[in-house]
């Protein structure tokens, strides 16, 4: 058991079709979990992709705040970008 | 400033909270704020008050948080309200019971637990596997919960609860040997 870290659901869990428990997450310190836009609230955008990528960039950024190193930042990231795109709800529109 | 009473009759207000997709900002900044007073005055009326709060989803982030509170408390305090808790007709609530019931091992959760590794919902599954595995890595019921994981092993139709089960399975095996 880690106390001072929570699973932080990106995307997060109000706006997944996919149940709390199946959701994609990152270990996130607690502290940073609370700093987060979604945290007590309900981002509104239009599709899963936009809520993606205003995840990954509002991570990056309070990550780099929080002084992990840059690659550290980066591997991180491309999981959780690898995750959602393996749950299939990702998938671009046919043109 | 929230004081006590307004934090107590507020949980028993809300027993449990609104689904996520009828949450409104007030009552989730209402919820935490009465979290965070419990965490800096623990009470225990507030154990059974929060096991019994959680609604749908995950309360925008908060719910996983509430572990923090009851964790302020000793064993003997909580069980009685988790073993209860576990049996909720609310599906949220017996989930969240479920994650918060691996920080208290403990050989009456065993039965509660084995139920949970039978419900419907995959969630709950998931969670009653790594509750009920943290009471062998606990030196609990050690053969017990390798039976019964095993066997839900045999019953599982899920490939990635499989999965997860075979890999508990292998670590409490391991931890052991």
């Amino acid at each position: 058991m880690n106390y001072t870290h929570t699973p932080h659901h990106v995307i997060q869990d109000a706006v997944s079709s996919i149940s709390h428990g199946r959701g994609v997450t990152i270990n996130l310190r607690k502290d940073i979990h609370e700093l987060t836009e979604t945290f007590k609230a309900r981002r509104d955008l239009p599709d899963l992709r936009q809520h993606l990528a205003f995840n990954v960039k509002e991570l990056r950024n309070l990550l780099k705040n929080f002084g992990y190193d840059r690659s550290t930042i980066n591997a991180q990231l491309w999981e959780l970008v690898k995750q959602n795109k393996a749950t299939g709800n990702f998938v671009k529109p046919k043109k | 400033m929230i004081d006590r009473n307004d934090a107590i009759s507020f949980l028993k207000q809300h027993q449990p909270m609104p689904d996520d997709n009828n949450l409104s900002k007030d009552l989730i900044n209402k919820y935490d704020d009465v979290r965070k007073f419990f965490l800096a005055n623990p009470d225990e009326e507030c154990i059974p008050l929060f096991l019994n709060s959680f609604g749908e989803r995950d309360g925008f982030g908060v719910y996983q948080l509430i572990e923090d509170v009851i964790n302020k408390f000793e064993k003997s305090k909580v069980l009685p309200y988790l073993l209860k808790a576990l049996k909720s007709g609310y599906r949220s609530i017996r989930y969240w019971n479920t994650q918060i019931a691996a920080s208290f091992p403990d050989e009456k959760l065993f039965e509660p637990l084995e139920k949970l590794l039978n419900e419907n919902d995959v969630d709950i599954r998931f969670a009653a596997i790594t509750s009920i595995a943290q009471l062998a890595l606990s030196g609990i019921k050690y053969y017990d919960v390798l039976d019964c994981l095993e066997n839900a092993l045999n019953n599982e139709t899920e490939e990635d609860v499989l999965e997860f089960l075979q890999e508990v399975i292998n670590d409490i095996k391991l931890k052991n040997s």
